[in-house]
């Protein structure tokens, strides 16, 4: 099994899979069911931009030509008064949970590393839900450490 | 006597000087060190947007003709799919070293709570770094509740 570079052909795969993978965020990151016409109409189009973008990449792994997961990276630029203004960031990673335990996720991952790698890039982050433990537990397997936490207050 | 004021364009000096959170910046992880050799030009500071900006605040508490501490937050529009469309965000709180245990920051935050509330927010979120456990133990003591982790990993 190979990861490989999606291209725009993929594009409208990868948002059914996104949006499978929306559909599971909990509390402060819950899904809004009013915006079904969102993904019906104006997601695909916002997707595709993102992608047709030199800072940006996904990767996908294929089994039996059906699609296993995804991963979506990007080149940020933060301020310059930071030492390290650039970052390559993991937007998302997600495996369908039919197809888990492969050592897929290792396979985007080190796609996401090469091309980072590439784009000069010092530093890899990554956003977490804190409730979320096999995906903390496999970010920290994979040498990943935590350096900020987000917290939230109902008023 | 404390008093929790809207900043000003003449403040700014004095809550740059207090400000030491950039110092402390250097001392977390290398992805935060600042690059002490950028100068930003006077009046495009990260603290001129928020006395400019749209949805977005800054408050000082002074005692005695002096700035004791300040807070900056501001409104967050999220995606289109998210089910809460829009939160607050407190980007900082500091309070003089030498002018804590007064109750300077409650003060500081319920201003910025009024406000928010006023602009029909009902959640506010903030980020703290790892190794900043005193700030962690606070905010957890006044009841937020930690939903996102953000990690990082050198690339070799």
């Amino acid at each position: 099994m190979k990861a490989r570079k999606a291209t725009l052909k993929d594009a409208k795969r990868i948002l059914k899979i996104y949006f499978e993978l929306m559909l599971r965020f909990e509390k402060m990151d819950s899904y809004d069911k009013q915006s079904r016409k969102y993904w019906k109409e104006g997601a695909l189009a916002e997707l595709k931009k993102i992608m047709r973008s030199k800072d940006s990449r996904f990767y996908i792994i294929e089994d039996k030509k059906k699609i296993a997961g995804f991963v979506d990276l990007r080149l940020l630029k933060k301020s310059k008064i930071f030492v390290n203004y650039e970052e390559g960031h993991i937007e998302s990673l997600y495996i369908k949970p039919e197809y888990r335990k492969k050592g897929y996720s290792r396979l985007l991952l080190d796609e996401a590393e090469k091309w980072f790698k590439k784009r000069k890039m010092k530093w890899i982050t990554v956003g977490t839900h804190a409730y979320d433990d096999s995906a903390n537990m496999f970010w920290k397997k994979q040498g990943f450490r935590i350096y900020n936490h987000k917290y939230v207050k109902k008023f | 006597m404390i008093i929790i004021r809207k900043a000003k364009k003449t403040d700014i000096p004095e809550i740059e000087k207090l400000d030491k959170f950039g110092r402390q910046l250097n001392s977390y992880s290398g992805l935060d060190k600042l690059d002490l050799q950028v100068k930003e030009e006077p009046g495009k500071t990260y603290y001129d947007k928020f006395l400019r900006g749209q949805k977005k605040w800054m408050y000082v508490a002074e005692s005695d003709a002096k700035i004791s501490g300040f807070i900056l937050f501001n409104i967050e529009k999220r995606e289109i799919y998210f089910k809460i469309k829009k939160i607050g965000y407190i980007d900082l709180v500091y309070v003089d070293n030498k002018k804590r245990g007064k109750g300077i920051s409650k003060m500081l935050l319920e201003k910025a709570k009024d406000i928010l509330k006023e602009e029909g927010i009902k959640y506010v979120k903030l980020s703290v770094h790892s190794d900043n456990f005193t700030a962690r133990k606070a905010w957890k003591k006044q009841g937020f509740k930690e939903y996102r982790i953000d990690m990082f990993k050198k690339l070799r």
